[in-house]
């Protein structure tokens, strides 16, 4: 044989092996994936995406039901995606592919199920030659590395990348992720819940496919003494769920084309607007007993179907269950608690509000200071049932309020026990709403994500002859004027026109606040006062052995070498806050007036001196004065963002004022002026300034407001209209000149 | 419910010693010397009263670790924070080649362990590495009031003692006293040479043992003030005082003399042998280097084409793991992959080029932060790059494929100028890589402008040079395919509205050989200021630098990214029935390391603004922050000025 022919057989030989080679690549991975649906052969994007950085070409999202051994439910979760990648940004944000957790490993849960994770990783060329990822080569994933939006999951499980081979832009990359359930029904008590799904069909790049099902065997009765309560619904323009059975299973099926990526833009909340699917499976263990009714009243049986949305009386049902048969144990001792505490100091006490709040008050003393299990402090059922403990005690009237953050969805769409949060309320002249304890939040301050949405109010559900009611109602909104920020400030301008003087003092109402507790709230300066109100008046606070001198000189320098470190934090972080409008020649002073915690000095209150520069020009024998930078940094609408495509949704109504007087140096006057008075007024909101000056000082009263808390989007350009007045007022410069 | 109890067996062992150890209470003179010092530390928790590492060297039977160094350090701790508690943290590095032994601390009262804790071994990555073996070993010890002093010992084991390379005096604490001391056995042939000395008084002592078979060297400096990272501060390698050791020789327990690294020949040898036994698999890229230049006529053309296809396919992933840190990977592996680190991406386009017919070699450099610059110290701290080198036509090309959408001609700042040790067989070849001026870096900015509703407009010309086009090209490129155009309009105008820009037209993004060139449409709002006949106009909107200053509290040198230079010039037609009232001064200001010239004057109808502004040597040096800082001001107040015009 000559040696050409021994060459090209060899060759021949090698790509035979080389097509085999990538053949079994890409079969082991349908294998390994145990998925051939069709959707999945698309391997070109539509001439239309040919600009894009990536296109997700399919994905998949399937939860299946597969078989039932004994009297055990295997459930298999699959998450499929297949993207082509067509530039160069594309190939480095898929150089490293992250996933979460560990791969191909088993985990029990002794008291109820075992979980196994598996991932496959297929890249293909454009020649159609496949190559699975080796995922032994993975590493752990450093704390501090911020993974890519695309591959983050829900769980905050720590991650593993792997570098992805051979990766060019034209490459396809599909992935599947599985996990597989296995539940012992023995040992389910009542019910066993999956995770909820919750996700808005775009994502990152724009998609050609998109497929959600979920499938069940048709024979699911024959595991005895269960049932599975399947809860699927779409939202916002997401294609309707289709059913199909067929001779085994019968699936419930979302299927999506050409779903443009998702862009996010200012003040909109994605689950309200994009396309959503929304879900939840639950397994129910049938048991004999009064757990059974309840269980079906708060989850019906709907065999080989699906439910699309929860009526008043389900919510109802579960409502009560939740927050009057609660059984935790830190509800109960701090219920009790809160008791001894009202029986020792507030024993004469009748009125409901006033108990409430100081229970409320008391409570969170007790979570603050006293080692009460941080834990409970975060979980607002077990905080209601130590105010039911309460309540019922003093024979207070309350009612039951089951609501959905407005981020997550209207109480029309709602699908999900976990989009609802409950609460109380106590009626009243001003209907008082309590919602668990925060470290700085009064009582009876509303959750702003709450606030204007729709929610049930259930009343007489301790009254067994007659049924519970349920009503809609609204949940209270704020005006623009109860989230104010006053800014007073007094800058004076020195002699030299280097330096400005400013001299500030500010309230903050309402959910304002929460932008500045962080900021200005020390823990030391506040615990005294709390424990000395809300827990025992007669105790001994630190700050009154201090002054009687009854404690020991070396603790009260230490305790003041560490309050000066917390007070030097907090003016070197009001400085950087400043510095990010201004540039900051010193921060000279701070003094908080108020904390804005307790009902009785609802308001933040602080005041600070600093000095700034950059402000003032020379400009000849005058000086160009940049005044409308005495506001700091204002929103600023982007070209980008003039074409709106979803409503408004903002957290709250709200609004700015500033009061500003500048100080100018003897002899100087301000020429010009009359340009800084603005009115840009709609019914979205203002921008309003009017100046005037008076020998050598310049006044400006400064409002801003936005009305609501949200708009349709038919309304953005008036909303832009007074935001760019604004901005354009912080771009203004006047004429400081002699007089 | 056995492994529970373990569990909770472990958790004691390892979070309660400290609860239960015995403090010793500092005396009222510890408490008063402590306040002393913390005079003098104000911004220091802990002093290190005195800090000694000690050096031991043995020979073992073992063929694959024959050489073992012990490294021992015994710190004394100083507490110097006035609070009710407070927790000394320190770490050591060690890798593949080297392993934390025992952690041990103590007091007076307590003679054994309980005092410290060992608070986890991290992962430790530098910035850009996949993958790196380093790992942290971390620890803590708690203090309750100022005054008080506890101790520790660590140990580490070098298991190859080329590894051990450089030792710091200087720590994230001041130290009172710091000792390094090296036990050198007459079997072991070590150098230390001494960088960054000046300014201290080191205390140096070579002493033999009785027997005159071991020398103790020992080093000593005195008052360290904590080391305290600054932004774009110089290496540490630059400034800190340190000692390189070099591991010449050492003759083995059989009689036998090993050689290290005695010289450059030694450092090149054993990095000749790692990447020599790299198999090679040429045959595998022939293929795609066929490819690459097929329909390309010229030499040049050929290695552009290889050079720039390696830039622009292979990614640059680094997996920093025991001795891959120093091996190339395959040529294959690399092209196959299509990732690799600067060794592999050398290492492949060395091959590549080899395969096309050209004279290529690997190269091993130390980039800029790396003081040295000189492979008369034969140790591994001299080297932490490699490129290829290719001679044509008698002249050589320094390629770094690392560097995407370089030019052939061009060379990173970071390995300009350096001193560089080319692979010539059992031999060497030393070179240096050419350096750039200024000027290599320049950006140009033409404008022409005019007032137009009391906004200033016109047309702008910026084109950029050396690093600045370099940087372009490699956002522009690396950037997602729908969303370049906004990237450019947003790097125009700075994502600032007050800057309208439109009708770009700008030089191709892929050729390398020519500088980026942006021609456009230019609106400048906000820019002017009336007053009755008078017009205020700001004409420059960039004000580069306008609010680079240092502030007292710097004590190290400013380094740039590389050396700079702008030019900006700015035609202002004067409107019709406007004469100029007033022009700002000129400015000019020059150093050795940087100066800025602004000129404005008024010719044909025209206000001609001219700027140039160069940061020679891409330093700022701390002893020219006061003239720097003087130069700003002046700046800002050429800048703040305004033209103005009045109607006539």
């Amino acid at each position: 044989m000559t040696k050409t022919k021994i060459t090209f057989l060899l060759l021949f030989n090698f790509s035979l092996l080389h097509a085999v080679y990538a053949q079994s690549d890409k079969a082991e991975y349908l294998k390994l994936i145990g998925d051939k649906d069709p959707a999945f052969d698309i391997h070109a994007a539509p001439k239309a995406m040919d600009k894009e950085s990536a296109v997700i070409l399919a994905e998949k999202q399937t939860y299946t039901s597969t078989r039932v051994i004994s009297n055990d439910l295997t459930w298999r979760y699959q998450k499929r995606r297949k993207i082509l990648l067509l530039d160069k940004a594309a190939v480095e944000e898929f150089s490293y592919f992250y996933f979460q957790g560990e791969t191909n490993k088993r985990t029990s849960y002794p008291n109820s199920h075992e979980e196994f994770d598996s991932l496959q990783i297929l890249i293909t060329k454009p020649n159609g030659t496949s190559k699975l990822v080796d995922l032994t080569k993975a590493v752990k994933v450093e704390k501090d590395i911020s993974i890519p939006s695309i591959f983050r999951g829900s769980a905050s499980e720590y991650y593993q990348k792997v570098a992805i081979p051979d990766l060019e832009p034209g490459d396809i990359i599909d992935y599947c992720i599985l996990e597989k359930y296995l539940i012992w029904i023995a040992l389910i008590p009542t019910k066993f819940e999956f995770p909820p799904i919750l996700y808005t069909l775009d994502n990152t790049y724009p998609t050609v496919k998109h497929k959600f099902s979920i499938e069940i065997p048709n024979n699911i009765k024959a595991m005895g003494t269960g049932y599975l309560a399947l809860y699927l619904n779409t939202y916002n323009g997401a294609p309707a769920i289709k059913k199909e059975v067929k001779e085994n299973t019968t699936s419930f099926l979302v299927e999506a084309n050409d779903l443009p990526k998702d862009e996010y833009e200012r003040w909109s909340y994605p689950l309200r607007t994009s396309p959503t699917v929304k879900g939840k499976v639950i397994y129910i263990r049938e048991r004999p007993g009064k757990d059974k009714e309840i269980i079906k009243k708060m989850i019906p049986p709907i065999p080989f179907d699906i439910k699309q949305t929860v009526s008043a009386d389900e919510i109802k049902a579960w409502a009560i269950q939740t927050s009057q048969y609660n059984t935790d144990y830190y509800a109960a001792t701090y219920g009790s608690y809160a008791l001894g505490y009202l029986k020792k100091y507030h024993s004469k006490e009748t009125d409901p509000v006033a108990i409430a709040k100081a229970a409320y008050y008391r409570i969170r003393t007790g979570t603050l200071y006293e080692g009460w299990s941080t834990n409970w402090r975060t979980n607002n059922v077990n905080f209601l049932s130590a105010m039911k403990i309460v309540f019922d005690a003093k024979k207070i009237k309350y009612s039951i309020i089951a609501v959905v953050p407005r981020k997550i969805s209207s109480l029309d769409d709602v699908l999900l026990t976990d989009e609802i949060d409950i609460l109380f309320k106590l009626d009243g002249p001003k209907p008082v709403y309590i919602y668990n304890v925060y470290r700085h939040a009064a009582f009876g301050e509303i959750l702003h994500g709450h606030e204007g949405n729709d929610a049930y109010e259930i009343t007489n559900f301790d009254n067994k002859k007659i049924p519970a009611s349920i009503k809609k109602i609204k949940i209270p909104m704020t005006s623009a004027s109860e989230n104010v920020s006053v800014h007073t400030f007094a800058y004076t301008i020195d002699e030299e026109f280097e330096k400005i003087n400013v001299d500030c003092e500010e309230t903050i109402k309402g959910i304002a606040k929460d932008d500045y507790y962080n900021d200005l709230l020390i823990f030391s300066e506040y615990e005294d006062y709390d424990i000395k109100r809300f827990e025992d008046p007669n105790r001994v606070t630190y700050a009154e052995k201090l002054a009687n001198k009854k404690i020991k000189e070396p603790l009260a320098k230490k305790n003041a070498a560490e309050y000066k470190e917390e007070t030097d934090a907090r003016k070197e972080g009001r400085k950087k806050s400043i510095e990010g409008d201004f540039q900051v020649e010193s921060y000279d002073d701070f003094t908080l007036v108020q904390d804005g915690r307790t009902e009785d000095k609802i308001d933040i209150v602080f005041k600070e001196k600093y000095k700034i520069t950059g402000l003032l020009k020379k400009a000849g024998n005058n000086y160009l004065f940049e005044a409308g930078k005495l506001i700091g940094g204002q929103v600023e609408i982007k070209e980008k963002e003039m074409d709106r495509k979803v409503d408004i949704y903002m957290d709250n109504a709200r609004s700015f004022v500033y009061n500003i007087t500048v100080n100018l140096p003897e002899g100087y006057t301000v020429k010009d002026a009359a340009k800084l008075n603005i009115n840009v007024t709609n019914e979205t909101g203002s921008f309003k300034a009017v100046t005037k000056v008076t020998d050598n000082v310049m006044t400006i009263e400064i409002s801003k407001v936005y009305n609501h808390n949200f708009e349709k989007k038919e309304n953005w350009p008036k909303m832009v209209a007074f935001l760019d007045a604004c901005y354009d007022f912080t771009q203004t410069k006047v004429l400081i000149v002699k007089k | 419910m056995h492994k529970f109890l373990f569990l909770i067996a472990l958790f004691l062992l390892h979070y309660s010693f400290p609860l239960l150890a015995q403090r010793v209470k500092p005396t009222a003179e510890e408490k008063e010397a402590a306040k002393v010092e913390k005079k003098k530390y104000k911004d220091d928790d802990f002093l290190i009263t005195s800090a000694e590492t000690n050096f031991t060297f043995s020979r073992e039977k073992s063929k694959t670790n024959p050489f073992i160094i012990r490294e021992t350090s015994t710190n004394t701790i100083l507490c110097l924070k006035e609070t009710l508690a407070s927790t000394y943290g320190n770490g050591v590095f060690y890798d593949g080649t080297s392993s934390v032994e025992r952690f041990y601390a103590y007091n007076k009262k307590e003679k054994n362990d309980l005092i410290g804790i060992v608070t986890g071994h991290q992962t430790y990555s530098s910035n850009g590495i996949f993958h790196d073996d380093a790992k942290l070993f971390t620890y803590s010890i708690g203090f309750k009031e100022i005054g008080e002093t506890e101790s520790y010992i660590v140990e580490k084991k070098y298991t190859d003692p080329k590894y051990l390379t450089a030792v710091y005096f200087h720590d994230k604490y001041p130290i009172n006293k710091r000792t390094f001391s090296f036990n050198v056995p007459e079997w072991a042939d070590v150098d230390f040479i001494l960088k960054n000395m000046e300014g201290y008084n080191l205390q140096k002592t070579a002493t033999k043992d009785k027997k005159g078979e071991n020398t103790l060297y020992s080093f000593t400096l005195n008052n360290l003030l904590a080391d305290k990272s600054e932004k774009n501060q110089p290496s540490s390698a630059s400034i800190l005082p340190h000692i390189i050791i070099v591991h010449k020789s050492y003759t083995k327990l059989d009689g036998t003399k090993e050689n290290i690294f005695n010289d450059a020949q030694g450092l090149y040898k054993w990095y000749y042998s790692l990447s020599g036994s790299v198999n090679n698999d040429k045959a595998a890229i022939k293929p795609v280097v066929d490819k690459i230049i097929a329909g390309k006529t010229t030499d040049l053309e050929k290695v552009e084409a290889l050079f720039y296809w390696v830039q622009e396919n292979i990614r640059y992933i680094a997996f920093e793991d025991g001795i891959a840190g120093y091996k190339p990977a395959t040529c294959q592996d690399v092209y196959n992959n299509k990732y690799g680190d600067c060794k592999g991406m050398a290492n492949l386009l060395k091959n590549m080029l080899v395969v096309a017919g050209y004279d290529a070699r690997l190269t091993w450099v130390g980039t800029s932060h790396i003081p040295y610059n000189s492979h008369a110290i034969p140790a591994l701290v001299v080297d932490n790059h490699m490129i290829c080198t290719l001679t044509l036509n008698k002249k050589r090309y320094f390629l770094d494929p690392t560097e995407t959408y370089i030019g052939i001609n061009d060379y990173a700042h970071r390995i300009q100028g350096r001193e560089i040790l080319i692979e010539d067989g059992d031999k060497f070849i030393l070179d240096t890589i050419p350096s750039f001026n200024k000027e290599h870096n320049r950006i140009v900015i033409k404008q022409e402008l005019k007032l137009e509703e009391d906004q200033l407009k016109g047309t702008s010309q910026d084109v950029y040079y050396g690093e600045g086009k370099t940087n372009i090209l490699r956002s522009y490129n690396s950037s997602q395919t729908d969303k370049r155009e906004d990237a450019i309009k947003h790097y125009l105008n700075n994502n600032d509205k007050n800057i309208i820009v439109s009708d770009i037209v700008m030089s191709s993004m892929a050729d390398r050989s020519k500088p980026v060139d942006f021609k456009y449409t230019v609106a400048y709002k906000n820019q002017v200021v009336e007053d009755n006949q008078d017009k205020y106009i700001s004409l420059d909107y960039d004000k580069e630098f306008k609010n680079f200053t240092f502030d007292t509290l710097r004590t190290k040198d400013y380094m740039l990214d590389y050396k700079y230079q702008i030019n900006k010039q700015i035609r202002f037609k004067i409107p019709e029935g406007y004469t100029v009232k007033h022009l700002p001064e000129s400015l000019k200001k020059s150093t050795k390391d940087f100066s800025f010239t602004i000129s404005f004057k008024q010719e044909n109808g025209y206000v001609i603004y001219s700027k140039e502004i160069t940061l020679d040597n891409s330093i700022i040096k701390k002893e020219d922050f006061k003239v720097w800082n003087q130069t700003i001001k002046d700046l800002k107040k050429t800048y703040n000025d305004q033209v103005i015009i009045t109607a006539k």
